[in-house]
Order: structure tokens, then C-alpha cells, then sequence
């Protein structure tokens, strides 16, 4: 009982830590650092107020029943969905938590005089009193008891039995779904695919829905415009098919299987009860077994670093043209480092796809025309949008100028190397990621909007160099006044800019692109003359170095003054 | 005579915490220099401020008679640091990183690449040169530092801590190299706990203690005070008034 209430107790207190965030040391952020010591107290507030809501929810739910209130499938359906909200918390949380926690947790845990099956044993139970899953005990628990106060009391037994599978269940998913991101992120080089693949089929997969409504309202729409009622049926029926034969799954699901076995006591089919509740047992048992396994291979696997193979990068820094030598090295390396972090490679990778596939999405949308019509005659506005998408991803690199090197920093502080061509060469090496980024945009926007004019494309893409020309003494000046010590292999907060240098940056994208969007549009829309949109923009682009790189260097001379700031920061003080 | 370095006065505080407290050291060109103390004393933080990663609060510095503030990037030409966090980009390779180094220092590129592969070869790094540095041990990481350092032929090194986490043939070598580079003029300004490196390698030593500098002096200077046959950690012990009276007994570790 002592190690289980120790688990319980780490499981809490990792939980607290990762919502507590970092340190962080700028007399601005002590406002944040005061706010993150509520987390805790917030936390339990949090924890007693489900607690109790949940048990009032369980029994009136219950009494509901009983009263005749409403008709038991009715509110089945109501508990069905409060346990389905559970459990896709439980899954995030089990898919999250791991991330967020050291890697070196299992490895200090492997040294203590524990067996590896009591090991287990203990983080599974332990999975129990995770707050998302033990806040609905209670509820469970009230909802059985208040059926047994009723009367019904097979109902309230099997309420109980299978509440009890379920929890089992859900501390099951929690556990084998941890047990494996935490053995996917032993390895840097496992922890960081996943990463990414997960973000980007996450993001992709977004669509999926709205591409499926639209597949339906497009069939509902052809059947209501023949006229036939036949038609609108069969299409209704089609529709229900379909849904039924793609969800058909989740029939198997735990909190389903516990709303099919309380539903069957309470409707007097014993044999449906019973055999939901067998296939919730052999659920919980085989996500024990897996977790059981999946821990074993966890705790058994040497830690990894996942080396890279060797001689593949061995390649010489760039000189680049108008740029110093050591402006050129910190340059290369900002694009390197920057391309070879999880956050760099999402930044690069996500924003033409994302545009391309909300353009299909929209495509299918009934009473979409005008819209298609518009992007078919103006697809360089989707580049425009693309590239203002690309700026605002690459936000944890640019309104973070000198926290995201970390150690790195500290040797471009240590070797000859002026602020001037510090933030030189940090802004270049971002601008060519990001005009990498820029290029993915262009293919992707071409493979869904057809090249209207290839003047206002240029134009754009040019339009997209100035505003990144005009935002780069932003970038400098928030960088050096916020400084933040980012981990780019996060997706999570910890490898965000401090939150008042994004604002900034967010508020700030908008106001500059105004100027170039209104440029494009002048010579497209009002003079209809795109031709003209290029030497428009490139007089734009001027006035942008112009006025932009004065302020630059000014900014830059921030960075000498905030210079053992930032190298504190690099050394994660 | 012209010192390596000199610092007056030297200050260094956090807030109220008084981390370097007017130091003044003599670094004379072409000594190995020790410079010890126990843990929190002040060692790093006074690296810190040679090197320019931290602001003296008070104090002047001088290096290779420059000033490290006004002539901030003059000075580094000249010097090399393997700090106490090593200073290397996580994903960069080893040979990106000397890359980068030389290129910083306005190195060609065919004597970037041949002191590249001299200085992997002599640090058992060259097979692993491509790999990312996320994915090197931390001795490794702290030969690839080192070799940063060594890279553009420094007048002066600065080493915090070098010999931690390095294993015996890698310790050798740089033992090796550090002592031909003190032959050649050049100076090295060593952190290290390990005293039976510093009294074999060092002629000079400076003892700092709460942040000030309790001595100073060659090694022959500190022993001609003390008894015969004392060792250079009975000797620090001595220097810092480590008090063994304070430990406390943890009889209930006795079975």
C-alpha cells in the first residue's frame, strides 16, 4: 500500500509540474511563475469540485431512472457520452503526460527495491487515482448506488460490476498508451518522428470530418433536388449505413460496453448484461496484459539516443552573398538547427498542406461556388494566406531569436561574433527556412488553385520577403527583451516564445502584411494591371530595407545591452 | 610584463548574493594557470565574466592587454573556452560544429577542414563526426568542446571543468596537448576539482573561497609555507580552512 500511495502521489505531482510549466527568470514573467504557484491549489479545487459533481451527476442519473423521469435508454445515452468525454481525456492525458515528464523517470524507478511485476501492478492501479479517471469512480459508484436505492437491484449490481471493469479498462488505456509514448521517447530520434507524425496527422486529419459532412450534404442536396421523397429516403438511409459501418467500432469501446450492460439489466435482458460485461472483462484484461507487456519492453530497453548516421552531415557552413562570414556560419546554422527540431520541421511541413486541404474541404462545401470561383481567379491570395501562416509557425524561432540555441548560444557569445552579426545571420538562416516553407506553399497552393497570373504569384512572394523585412527589429527586440529557454523538440508550451513576445508577434504579422496584401490588390483589383503588382512590390520591398534595417541594428544593440540576460537564459537560468 | 590576464577589483553579484567579491588575478602568458575552489566558490561565475558571458559588477578585466568589453570580439580571436555547459548546439554535427567555429573565425575552408580532422582524429571523434551532438555521451560532448576551442589556435584557453566525464586515454591526450600548447606560449586558465591534475599540470595556482581570492601564486610559492611532502589537496584544505569537525557522523549508516 506504501509504494501504491507513493505512485499515486508521483503520478500527481508529475501532473502539477507539467501544468507549473519552467522557471523563468524576467521580472515580467514573475507575474506568470506567481500565477503557475496556483496551479496546484487550483488543481485540487478542480479535483473536489469533479469529484462532487460527478457523484451528483451518477445519482441523479440514477434517480432519474427510478422516478421515471426519463426512460432509462435516454439517459443511458447521456451517461454513454460523459463516459466517452472521459475517455477521450484519459487518451489525450496518456498520450500527453509522457511527453512532458523526464525520460529518466523509469530508469530512477528501475533502481528502487520493487519487482518489475509489482512495478507494474503499482503504475497500473496507480492509473486509477489519475484525476481523470478517478474522478468518475464516484459517479459510477453513486449512479449504481442510487439504482440499488430504487429497487433495481440487478441493475445496480451490474452498474457496479461494470463500472468497476470499466475503471479497470480505462486505467488499462491510460497505462498501455503511456507505457508506450514513454518507450517511443526513450529514443530522441523515435520520440521526435512521433512527434511530428502525430501533429501532422492530427492537423490532416482534421479534415476528415468536414470532408465526410460535405460527402453527405452533397448527396442529401442531390436527392432533395430530384424531387423524389424515395430519393431523400434512400439517401437518409445511406447515410445511416455509412455512419454505422464506420463507427461500428466503437460499439467495442469500454464506456459503451458499460452502457450496453447496464441497459440490458435494467431492460431485463440478463444474457445482453452478461455478455457486455464478459467482453468488458476480457477488455480489461488483455489492455493488462498489453500494458503489462508494453511496460516490460519500456523498462527492459537500454536508453537510447538514437544516433544518426554517422558522416551524414559533415558538410561545411554556407557563405552566403552579403552576409559576413561569421554572419554566413551563424546563418547555417540557424537553418540547420532550426530544420532539424520537431517544432522547425512541423513549421516547415504543415502550413501548404493545411491551406491545400482547407481549399479541398471548401471545395466540397455545398454553396461554395463563389468561393472556388474567387481562389480560381486569385490563387496567389491563398499563397498570401499561406505565407502569413508560414510567419506565424515559425513564431517559436522568431519572437525567440536567441532562446531556442539554448547551450548554443552561449558559444556564439563565446566566439568573435558582433550582435549586429548575430541577429544578421539568426534572421537569415530563419528567412531561408522560411522561404523553404514559402516554396512548399507555392506547390501546394498550385496543386489546388490553378497559377491565375504569375505577376501577382511574384508579387506575393515578394510581398511575403517585405513583410518579413518590415517584422524582422520585432523579432529582434522581443527576442532580446523576452528571452525564453525553449526546448523545439516540444510541441508543448515548453518550446513556446514568452507569451507577451507572441502577442506581439501576432498582432504584429497582420499590421505589416496589410500594406503588400492592399499593394497586390490595387494592381489586380483596382487598376487591373498585374503586371504592375511586381515593380509595385518590389518598390515596397525597398522601403522595407529602407526602414527596416536601421531599426534593426538599433534592435540589435538591445541584444548587446540584454546580453548576459540572454546568455543566462542559453544556460537555462 | 604584459599578463595573459588581470583582473582589478574583480565583482560579480546576483541581486543581494555576492558571487565574486574583488578579486585580483595575475594570469602571466605561457603559465598554466589552476584556479581552485570548492563547489560554489565563485570558480564558474568568475570564468563567466573572464569570457564576457556575465557583466562585472565592479572590476576591471584585462586580456592579452585588451579589454574584453570595449574590444569584445578582438579579444575572442584570441582566446578559446570550453565552458562549464560546453556551448554547442544540440543539433549540429561535430564536424558542422568546427565548421561553424572556423568559419566564425574567418578560417579558409581547407585549414578549417585539416584542423577539423586533426583535432577529431586526437579526440576519438572522427567516426562520429556526422552525428548529431544531441546524440553524443557527455564526454564526447566535451571532447568535441574542447576541440571547438582548439580549433582556431588560441592564445589563451579558458577550461572549466575539462577533465570531468573524460575517460583515462582521452585524458591523457589532452594532458598531452594542454602541455605542448603551454610550451608553444600559449596560456591555459584551468577549473578543475581533480587536484592531482591541476599539481601535475599547473604552475600556477589561485585559490578562490565565498568569492574571494583566498591565494596566489606558482605551486613552489604555495608549498614553501607549508610542511614538507604536503599535497596540493592537503595544502587547498589548508587554504580554504575546510573544517572536518562540521561533518556530521551518520552513525545510523554504521551496521
Amino acid at each position: 500500500m506504501r509504494t501504491l500511495r507513493a505512485f499515486v502521489w508521483l503520478r500527481w505531482r508529475l501532473l502539477a509540474n507539467a501544468l507549473k510549466g519552467g522557471q523563468r527568470r524576467d521580472r515580467l514573467e514573475q507575474i506568470s511563475r506567481a500565477v503557475a504557484m496556483i496551479m496546484p491549489l487550483l488543481l485540487i479545487a478542480l479535483s473536489i469540485g469533479s469529484v462532487v459533481g460527478m457523484t451528483i451527476l451518477g445519482f441523479v442519473a440514477g434517480r432519474t431512472i427510478i422516478t421515471g423521469l426519463a426512460p432509462a435508454p435516454d439517459v443511458l445515452v447521456v451517461v454513454r457520452i460523459v463516459l466517452a468525454f472521459v475517455l477521450v481525456v484519459v487518451v489525450f492525458f496518456a498520450f500527453w503526460l509522457p511527453t512532458q515528464s523526464s525520460l529518466t523517470r523509469y530508469t530512477r524507478l528501475l533502481l528502487l527495491p520493487i519487482s518489475r511485476r509489482t512495478l507494474h501492478a503499482v503504475e497500473f492501479a496507480a492509473a486509477v487515482a489519475d484525476p481523470w479517471v478517478g474522478f468518475i469512480a464516484p459517479g459510477l459508484l453513486a449512479f449504481a448506488v442510487a439504482l440499488g436505492l430504487g429497487g433495481l437491484g440487478a441493475g445496480a449490481a451490474v452498474a457496479a460490476i461494470a463500472g468497476l471493469l470499466l475503471l479497470a479498462s480505462l486505467a488499462g488505456i491510460a497505462s498501455l498508451i503511456g507505457f508506450l509514448v514513454s518507450w517511443l521517447f526513450r529514443s530522441r530520434r523515435r520520440s521526435e518522428l512521433f512527434t511530428i507524425l502525430f501533429v501532422v496527422v492530427l492537423s490532416l486529419g482534421s479534415f476528415v470530418p468536414a470532408l465526410v459532412s460535405s460527402r453527405f450534404e452533397t448527396r442529401q442536396r442531390d436527392a432533395e433536388a430530384s424531387g423524389s421523397f424515395e430519393e431523400v429516403r434512400r439517401s437518409r438511409d445511406a447515410r445511416r449505413a455509412d455512419l454505422a459501418r464506420w463507427f461500428g467500432w466503437s460499439k467495442g469501446l469500454p464506456t459503451e460496453l458499460y452502457g450496453a450492460a447496464v441497459h440490458g439489466a435494467l431492460d431485463g435482458r440478463p444474457a445482453a448484461a452478461a455478455g457486455a460485461m464478459a467482453l468488458l472483462g476480457v477488455e480489461a484484461l488483455l489492455l493488462f496484459l498489453g500494458s503489462s507487456a508494453m511496460h516490460a519492453r519500456l523498462i527492459g530497453s537500454v536508453e537510447g539516443r538514437g544516433r544518426s548516421r554517422a558522416g551524414a552531415r559533415s558538410g561545411a557552413m554556407w557563405r552566403l552573398p552579403l552576409l559576413s562570414p561569421a554572419a554566413s556560419a551563424v546563418a547555417s546554422a540557424q537553418v540547420r538547427t532550426a530544420l532539424r527540431s520537431v517544432r522547425g520541421r512541423l513549421a516547415l511541413l504543415l502550413p501548404g498542406p493545411l491551406l491545400a486541404g482547407l481549399v479541398i474541404v471548401f471545395g466540397r462545401v455545398p454553396d461554395s461556388g463563389r468561393i472556388v470561383e474567387v481562389l480560381d481567379a486569385h490563387g496567389h491570395a491563398l499563397l498570401g494566406a499561406g505565407m502569413v501562416l508560414s510567419i506565424y509557425s515559425f513564431q517559436p524561432f522568431t519572437m525567440n531569436l536567441f532562446g531556442t540555441d539554448r547551450a548554443g548560444l552561449s558559444l556564439q557569445f563565446l566566439l568573435p561574433v558582433s550582435a549586429g552579426d548575430l541577429t544578421r545571420g539568426k534572421l537569415a538562416g530563419i528567412g531561408l527556412a522560411l522561404g523553404a516553407t514559402c516554396l512548399l506553399c507555392v506547390v501546394c497552393a498550385l496543386a489546388v488553385v490553378p497559377l491565375s497570373s504569375s505577376s501577382l504569384w511574384l508579387a506575393t512572394l515578394i510581398g511575403g520577403a517585405a513583410t518579413y523585412v518590415w517584422l524582422a527589429p520585432v523579432f529582434i527586440w522581443m527576442s532580446a527583451l523576452f528571452p525564453v529557454a525553449a526546448d523545439l523538440s516540444k510541441t508543448g508550451s515548453g518550446g513556446n516564445p514568452h507569451g507577451l513576445a507572441m502577442l506581439v508577434g501576432t498582432l504584429a504579422v497582420p499590421i505589416v502584411a496589410i500594406p503588400a496584401a492592399a499593394l497586390v490588390l490595387a494592381a489586380d483589383v483596382w487598376l487591373d494591371r498585374p503586371a504592375l503588382a511586381v515593380p509595385l512590390m518590389l518598390a515596397w520591398f525597398a522601403v522595407a530595407v529602407g526602414g527596416a534595417m536601421p531599426l534593426a541594428s538599433l534592435a540589435a544593440r538591445t541584444v548587446t545591452i540584454r546580453r548576459e540576460n540572454l546568455a543566462m537564459v542559453a544556460q537555462g537560468r | 610584463m604584459i599578463q595573459a590576464l588581470e583582473t582589478v577589483g574583480l565583482r560579480k553579484t546576483f541581486g543581494d548574493f555576492v558571487a565574486v567579491d574583488g578579486i585580483d588575478l595575475v594570469v602571466p602568458r605561457g603559465s598554466f594557470y589552476g584556479f581552485l575552489g570548492p563547489n560554489g566558490a565563485g570558480k564558474s561565475t568568475t570564468i563567466k565574466c573572464l569570457t564576457g558571458l556575465l557583466r562585472p559588477t565592479a572590476g576591471t578585466i584585462r586580456i592579452l592587454d585588451l579589454d574584453p568589453v570595449s574590444d569584445a570580439v578582438a579579444v575572442k580571436r584570441m582566446t578559446g573556452v570550453v565552458p562549464e555547459d560546453l556551448a554547442l548546439f544540440d543539433r549540429l554535427s561535430g564536424a558542422e560544429t568546427l565548421a561553424f567555429v572556423g568559419q566564425v573565425h574567418g578560417l579558409d575552408r581547407a585549414s578549417q577542414r585539416q584542423r577539423a580532422d586533426e583535432l577529431l582524429a586526437l579526440m576519438d571523434l572522427r567516426a562520429a563526426a556526422g552525428e548529431l551532438v544531441a546524440d553524443y555521451s557527455h564526454g564526447m560532448r566535451k571532447k568535441l568542446a574542447l576541440a571547438a576551442a582548439l580549433l582556431p589556435a588560441p592564445r589563451l584557453l579558458f577550461l572549466d571543468e575539462p577533465f570531468e566525464g573524460i575517460d583515462a586515454v582521452a585524458s591523457r591526450q589532452i594532458k598531452n596537448l594542454l602541455a605542448a600548447f603551454v610550451r608553444g606560449g600559449g596560456t591555459v586558465f584551468l577549473t578543475s576539482h581533480i587536484l592531482e591534475i591541476v599539481e601535475r599540470l599547473c604552475d600556477h595556482i589561485g585559490v578562490i573561497h565565498r568569492g574571494r581570492l583566498v591565494t596566489q601564486g606558482t605551486l613552489e610559492d604555495l608549498r614553501r609555507g607549508a610542511a614538507a611532502g604536503r599535497t596540493l589537496e592537503e595544502l587547498f584544505l589548508d587554504v580554504i580552512g575546510a573544517e572536518q569537525a562540521d561533518t556530521p557522523s551518520l552513525e545510523w549508516l554504521a551496521r
